[in-house]
């Protein structure tokens, strides 16, 4: 881009150098300066609908609004002269005049923006004696109620709704003093249920159901960590209150998503303490599980474990990873595995082809893999399969904002039509991989008219540059080299983002839960590999091949003699029956809720949550975060302990060696010195920060050796969430959460 | 012979003067208080055990507002909100008080909380009889603190104004 112009302007007697174009409040921002203001919000369109932000500029008849005041070159602005004092107190009056100031009761206490304006400008007397206009409360649905009379008309609220979200949701009814917002089904709202209103309004007005009324904010302590849920690894910042999550939003805004949640991550917290929470470990006697103690409940896992070991040796155990884990506890587990147990057999519910695309770009990887941070300043958006809006809405979020703020084109490929299309430049309505084979190289079995269409993208695309390439589960193997080939032959650095589905998904692939691959993707087969591991774990590694997920759960009760589960359903996920699970000889299932697998387990062991642990993720895009522990449950153990543990008990039977490392911090420096990509350093993680993670791979042919059905997308949409689903109450409780997928997308 | 007799002016002078106060206050209204025998006489500013006060229809003053808690030099002061519901209605507000505790080990009664409480709902009562041998018992929940319901004869003092 052609460097901007600079201006020169003074404010408040000091000079300023700006690019041309900034706005008047922003460059006050930048001098530390503060313009108070209420609807002014960066990102969103300008509104001067407050006038809170008046400042006197000189030459200038009347004050004027900072917030849509462009700076010009010799400007002269005062923001702290008496003409301005009064205009602000003046304001705040009137702002004030229908204001219920029930700030003892109103959630927002604490926290208002309101209450801080009028503490800091305000008058200490109003001059109006008449009644106040007063409207009860509306409750808009579960998770969003309205107080109108709180309301300041600043509509932030149907700025984010609108551009934002591309929800459309909140509008403004009647006029003057009774002008207030309205949702859109006139009492009641039907919408995303992301509460970016209740988050983004500088008052009470808008509260959310599921902290409303439960405390005050100076009472909480506050724990920014990565969000459970989906791969985009938003931080949410939760509210605790004597050991219990009250709330989710963010506050502090040090993620990369900045003030983006979606109802997930805002209300879907709540699983943490719900009673159905597994809370002591169960063992099979006699066909019944049983209460047992964690002694108990080890010894009888290790034990059995070691005796089917020694009678149809290591290949016969399979161990099926998580998508929810940390990459600690994937490495550990991956180890458990490979060197504990002797097996190759490890895989998990792959949710996107990561090693397809670390293989496809090889060297080219540090410079191709786009971050999520990345995503919303991209000029150009390729979005080939998936539905974002709904399965990544964090991405979803960033492409919205990509192309609102920064004039980014949109180009979608989808079987189906997204939400995304309504912001579309290009939409192709076609096979994913179909299409793709026909960018790549002409081929591929689509209509004349798709082809055009196609065509005609592909036009357009290649007058691009830097295009940002975000592709679902629909591409995996082969149809991510056709991907990568057509890429290359864009303009400029073509950068890719493959979409996962759960909140560690790519860090279950990176630390090798793939029965190929040990951590940084480093083959099975290469000697090397497996003589560094084998040194680094105290044992030489096996060679045989392994048995991926749905091969193990074929073999189950045949060659599978015993299958050890970490946070997965696989009777769900992969649709295995029941009845062949229960053929095994052993099923173990480490679990934080009950499943359809657990219940045809001989042991569970209840584990720990997202919110109740140390480690670390990496989210779909490679960014590595270091979740917070929140909250404890009496009980359970996290993932980490529990495989530590029991490895300690093995090694007492004589199997494997016990971990040396205690805490996760060790197995993370561990990790960052062996495995491939995560030598990130530690002072930015350490602070809350993302550090961009990304495996180099050989080119390597033998990466699209992906066999039909390994790769897929659960689908989940915007309220659910895995296996985890059934247990969001709040998140579960509003009406849209009834809607199927489909259903959900067609509404709008 | 004059210095003794000097000596003995200012003795008698002293005695007398003693007196006078002695004699004047003969007629005053004594005093004493006769605790326990008999109830104690209190200014009215007198700051002791919290009553939580209700409004003219019962209802409990109190909005679970926090901000007598955190007021509170001590940290003594507990509180759970909920929300009222047509139902179970306890207060005026939207919010109620759950949980209202105070912690009569470590209240400095201070009056800050009183002080800070936006809607008169919590006042000094002139009750003082903490003393017990368990200390866990010095934890005053609200039920305790509440003032009685219908009102009663001999509940504490109404709150200053
Ligand atoms: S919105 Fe702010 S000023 Fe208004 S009642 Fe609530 S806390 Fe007070
Ligand atoms: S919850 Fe989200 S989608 Fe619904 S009205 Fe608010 S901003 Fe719009
Ligand atoms: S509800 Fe809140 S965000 Fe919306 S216009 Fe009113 S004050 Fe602004
Ligand atoms: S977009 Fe994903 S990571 Fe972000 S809040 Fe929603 S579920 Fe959580
Ligand atoms: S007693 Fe008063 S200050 Fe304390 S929480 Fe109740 S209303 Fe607030
Ligand atoms: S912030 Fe400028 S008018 Fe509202």
């Amino acid at each position: 881009m052609a460097e901007q112009k600079q201006i020169r302007l003074k404010i408040d007697d000091r000079e300023v150098t700006v690019p041309a174009g900034t706005l008047v409040i922003e460059v006050a921002k930048r001098l530390g300066i503060e313009v108070p203001s209420f609807c002014y919000y960066p990102g969103l369109s300008l509104q001067a609908a407050c006038r809170m932000c008046l400042v006197e500029v000189e030459k200038a008849p009347k004050l004027q609004t900072a917030c849509t005041l462009v700076a010009v070159d010799g400007m002269v602005v005062h923001t702290n002269t008496e003409p301005v004092r009064k205009a602000r107190r003046d304001m705040l009056e009137f702002l004030l005049t229908n204001h219920p100031l029930d700030c003892p009761v109103c959630d927002k206490g604490g926290e208002c923006e309101l209450q801080d304006m009028t503490f800091r400008y305000g008058a200490d007397s109003s001059r109006f004696v008449e009644l106040k206009v007063h409207q009860p409360e509306e409750k808009w649905s579960e998770l969003v109620y309205f107080d109108m009379p709180r309301c300041i008309l600043c509509f932030r609220c149907v700025r984010i709704c609108d551009e934002g979200m591309d929800v459309k949701a909140l509008g403004v009814g009647s006029r003057g003093v009774y002008s207030a917002i309205i949702p859109n089904r006139g009492d009641h709202l039907e919408c995303e249920e992301c509460g970016m209103c209740i988050d983004i309004c500088p008052v009470g007005a808008l509260t959310s159901g599921t902290y409303r009324y439960k405390t005050r904010p100076w009472e909480m302590k506050y724990v920014a960590t990565p969000c459970a849920h989906c791969s985009n690894g938003c931080k949410t910042t939760l509210s605790v209150r004597n050991n219990q999550i009250l709330r989710a939003n963010n506050r502090d805004l040090s993620g990369f998503n900045r003030e983006f949640l979606c109802a997930k991550g805002r209300f879907g917290f709540d699983f943490v303490s719900h009673e159905a929470r597994l809370k002591f470990p169960l063992v099979r006697e006699n066909g019944a599980q049983k209460p047992a103690s964690w002694e108990q409940a080890v010894r009888i896992v290790a034990e059995r474990l070691k005796a089917i070991r020694d009678r149809y040796g290591p290949e016969a155990i399979g161990v099926l990873g998580s998508n929810r884990t940390t990459n600690e506890e994937n490495y550990l587990l991956n180890r458990f595995a490979r060197a504990t147990l002797g097996t190759n057999n490890v895989d998990h519910h792959r949710t996107a082809d990561y090693a397809g695309l670390a293989a496809a770009l090889g060297e080219e990887a540090p410079r191709a893999m786009l971050r999520m941070e990345e995503l919303r300043e991209a000029k150009a958006i390729l979005v080939i399969g998936n539905e974002p809006s709904y399965q990544n809405p964090l991405v979803a979020w960033q492409i919205r904002w990509a192309v609102r703020n920064g004039g980014a084109r949109l180009y979608i490929i989808n079987a189906q039509p997204i939400k995304l299309r309504r912001r579309a430049t290009c939409f192709v309505q076609a096979d994913e991989a179909e299409a793709l084979r026909h960018l790549a190289s002409g081929g591929g079995q689509l209509s004349a008219e798709t082809r055009h269409a196609l065509q005609e993208l592909e036009t357009e695309i290649r007058k691009e540059s830097d295009v940002a390439i975000v592709f679902g589960a629909e591409l995996y193997a082969k149809a991510i080299g056709d991907l990568v080939d057509f890429g290359r032959q864009l303009n400029g650095q073509t950068r890719y983002m493959a979409l996962g589905d759960y909140a560690n998904s790519r860090g279950a692939s990176d630390m090798g839960l793939l029965p190929e691959f040990l951590p940084g993707y480093e083959r099975v087969s290469d000697a090397a590999a497996r003589e560094r591991f084998g040194r680094l774990w105290g044992t030489e590694l096996s060679v045989v091949a392994g048995l991926d997920a749905r091969a193990m759960l074929n073999e189950a009760g045949e060659k599978i003699k015993a299958l050890y589960v970490v946070g997965s359903n696989p009777v769900k996920t992969f649709e295995v029956p029941a009845e062949k699970l229960a053929r095994l000889e052993l099923l173990v299932v480490q679990e934080i809720f009950p499943t359809e697998t657990t219940a045809v387990a001989d042991v569970v062991l209840p584990a720990a949550s997202a919110y109740e642990k140390e480690g670390t993720f990496t989210n779909t895009a490679g960014d590595l975060q270091m979740l917070r522990k929140a909250v404890d449950l009496p009980g359970v153990r996290s993932d980490f302990d529990i495989l530590r543990i029991l490895a300690h008990q093995l090694a007492r039977l004589g199997l494997g060696q016990p971990f040396a490392a205690r805490t996760p911090e060790e197995v993370l420096e561990e990790i960052r010195q062996h495995v491939r990509g995560y030598a990130v350093s530690l002072a930015n993680l350490l602070a809350g920060g993302a550090e961009p993670v990304h495996p180099v791979l050989e080119a390597d042919p033998k990466a699209y050796d992906v066999p039909v059905g390994a790769i897929f997308s659960s689908r989940d949409t915007l309220f659910s969430s895995g296996s985890l689903t059934r247990y969001l109450k709040m998140v579960r409780s509003v009406n849209e959460a009834r809607l199927s997928y489909e259903e959900l997308r067609n509404a709008k | 012979m004059s210095a003794a007799l000097y000596e003995l002016k200012t003795a008698v002078g002293a005695l007398l003067k003693g007196f006078a106060v002695t004699f004047r206050n003969l007629w005053r209204k004594p005093v004493t208080e006769h605790y326990p025998d008999a109830p104690v006489n209190f200014m009215p500013r007198y700051r002791g055990i919290h009553v939580l006060q209700r409004d003219e229809n019962g209802l409990e003053k109190c909005v679970a507002c926090f901000l007598c808690a955190a007021a509170c030099p001590a940290q003594c002061i507990y509180i759970e909100a909920a929300e009222n519901t047509a139902e179970n209605r306890i207060s005026a507000g939207e919010r109620y008080a759950r949980v209202y505790n105070i912690d009569y080990s470590r209240c400095i009664f201070c009056g800050y909380c009183v002080e800070s409480c936006p809607t008169d709902a919590i006042t000094h009562g002139h009750g003082f009889e903490l003393a017990t041998y368990d200390v866990t018992a010095l934890l005053y929940r609200k039920e305790k603190l509440l003032e009685p319901w219908p009102p009663q004869k001999t509940s504490a003092p109404a709150p200053l104004a």
